[in-house]
């Protein structure tokens, strides 16, 4: 029963620092505090994807993992949509330095310091696999 | 953060770009970056050429045509 409690416990700790940090980000993205590594933009090119299909699915997204700990700062895997639909993966991250951007990053990353978000966007997913190494 | 002038290729069909954009070098391990709006050109420059819109394009790029060489 206590250790129920527990988990319980600590899975809503879990959900709200989830949501705390993907609501950083969209504020970030709102705000177009934004930037996008360059590689992540070469990965988002090779596979047809728009950055603005990028910034503006963010706000339907729907947080699929986060990495709290990731060493560059915290990251949250999320599944977008483009316009057509089709699912997207993105990773979206906060530089642990002091930057004031969300970062693009197409699997492989946006930048930003302390304060900005990282986005990851890895691509359609025709298998929903998950590849991301943020 | 500093900035640096670089030049990025766009190859779509038989057609090239060099894009003129800024890479943002920062301390985070995320670098080099480009901004939203250098982004977006280059997205820009890729519709138009694969569109054949070579005049819009041209606006925002220098553009190329490949030619195969027969060696």
């Amino acid at each position: 029963m206590v250790t129920k409690g527990v988990a319980v416990a600590a899975r809503l700790r879990y959900d709200l620092l989830m949501s705390d940090l993907f609501h950083r980000i969209l504020d970030l993205i709102a705000r177009r505090q934004v930037l996008i590594s360059d590689h992540g933009y070469d990965e988002l090119a090779a596979d047809g994807i728009l950055i603005r299909d990028i910034l503006e699915g963010a706000t339907e997204g729907a947080i699929v993992e986060e990495y709290p700990t990731y060493c560059k700062g915290p990251c949250v895997l999320v599944l977008q949509k483009d316009r057509e639909g089709k699912p997207i993966h993105v990773v979206w991250g906060i530089p642990n330095r002091r930057i004031i951007q969300p970062s693009l990053l197409p699997r492989i990353g946006l930048t930003q310091a302390a304060g900005q978000t990282i986005f990851s966007g890895e691509g359609h997913d025709k298998k929903a696999s998950h590849k991301v190494h943020p | 953060m500093t900035k640096k002038h670089r030049t990025k290729f766009i190859h779509e069909g038989q057609y090239a770009a060099a894009v003129e954009v800024d890479w943002i070098e920062s301390e985070t391990g995320w670098s080099p970056c480009l901004s939203v709006e250098d982004a977006q050109k280059l997205d820009e420059v890729r519709e138009a050429l694969k569109t054949g819109d070579l005049k819009k394009a041209g606006h925002l790029a220098r553009v190329f045509q490949l030619t195969p060489l027969a060696v």
